[in-house]
């Protein structure tokens, strides 16, 4: 049982979009108002930045992400810098993996950032990047790389097993 | 991209965007915020398989990966799904949604698409979901997409979402990723886990 609870304490977001912004711009608005929703706090105390991201090296031409997001936000993390790459679910990874170091005592605040800058190098190659997602030996010769297809064959099965109309669906 | 039986508005946009939160042990929250504490009291993150191959339940609409993340996140956050006042679930297409309801343990399995027609996810109804309006309407920026969820799930324990559900104590997060390979849940609440 830990000894020490974790708590989420502030939060801000980017404008979202298609954005005429790099990701370090866009990563600098979030922390902006992240830290605007909790004065008290000076940006100088937080002791740890997680970084979630998947596409950054693919899409923007950035990887190292977490030390260079980190000097972008003017933080100086001492206890944990790093870049968390679980796709969609980074984020929430990222919230778990600070719960776990904040209980376990090794550090005491962490920024938990992340995003990503998807319509680039040209904007169609925002599908053509999805296919770096998946395994290259495996689903991507059989054609399940992107998730519409794959959730549409998920929705036939759960019409056919449970008699779920697309009214419900849709 | 869409396929039937998906339409254009089944599926989330894909987004650019960014999102940060701050995690910090409950003494300096203390010195930190005069708002409610939110705790973040368990979550549990499982991954099955990753080849649709060795696709983990009996069909494509049993997502037993979710099942086993939601379980542990329960047990350690010692709450159960009757519990949870407000989610965020990850719509990225409609049909996510009905099933992660189902999954949660909300409904039982396989009416997930009655219990979301029923008003039950509706502001109001049993479970309200997606408060802010989740993947189909915020948009998909993948990174920063749990920060916003769980950013949402704070602000409804603090009582100052936008959208706000009554009295909301106990809050869960929902998150996949990839082609439904990995779950991940995270369960906050106003008081620590005893």
């Amino acid at each position: 049982m830990a000894t020490r609870s974790a708590c989420l304490i502030a939060g801000g977001m980017s404008k979202w979009g298609v954005r005429e912004a790099s990701l370090v711009d866009m990563t600098q608005e979030a922390a902006k108002a992240c830290l605007d929703d909790i004065p008290a706090l000076n940006h100088k105390d937080i002791d740890g930045l997680l970084y979630a991201t998947s596409y950054a090296g693919r899409c923007s031409f950035q990887t190292n992400t977490a030390p260079v997001m980190a000097e972008r936000m003017g933080l100086r993390p001492t206890s944990i810098c790093a870049r968390v790459d679980v796709l969609c679910a980074g984020g929430s990874a990222g919230i778990l993996l600070a719960k776990g170091l904040v209980e376990s005592g090794m550090a005491d605040i962490v920024m938990v950032a992340g995003g990503e800058k998807l319509y680039t190098p040209q904007r169609w190659e925002v599908f053509y990047s999805e296919l770096a997602s998946i395994d290259h030996d495996w689903d991507a010769p059989n054609g399940l790389g992107l998730p519409p297809p794959f959730f549409a064959l998920v929705a036939t099965e759960h019409m056919k097993q449970y008699g779920t109309g697309t009214a419900y669906v849709v | 991209m869409a396929r039937a039986p998906l339409t254009l508005y089944d599926c989330c946009p894909i987004t650019d965007g960014a999102a940060a939160v701050i995690v910090a042990c409950e003494e300096k929250a203390k010195e930190l915020t005069d708002r409610p504490l939110v705790y973040i009291r368990g979550g549990a993150q499982a991954v099955l398989h990753s080849v649709s191959a060795n696709w983990p339940g009996e069909h494509l609409a049993d997502w037993a990966h979710l099942r086993v993340a939601a379980e542990k996140a329960y047990q350690q956050a010692k709450v159960g799904p009757n519990d949870i006042d407000v989610a965020e679930t990850h719509d990225c297409f409609s049909i996510s949604e009905v099933i992660e309801v189902e999954e949660l343990g909300f409904c039982k399995k396989g009416e997930g698409g009655f219990f979301v027609e029923e008003g039950n996810t509706d502001l109001g109804g049993k479970v309200p979901i997606n408060t802010d309006g989740g993947l189909l309407s915020c948009g998909h920026p993948f990174g920063a997409t749990g920060l916003r969820q769980g950013m949402e799930m704070m602000k409804q324990l603090q009582g100052r979402a936008i959208h706000q559900v009554e009295g909301a104590e106990i809050a869960l997060q929902h998150n996949l990723s990839g082609c439904n390979v990995e779950h991940t849940i995270v369960i906050y609440g106003r008081e620590p886990v005893a």
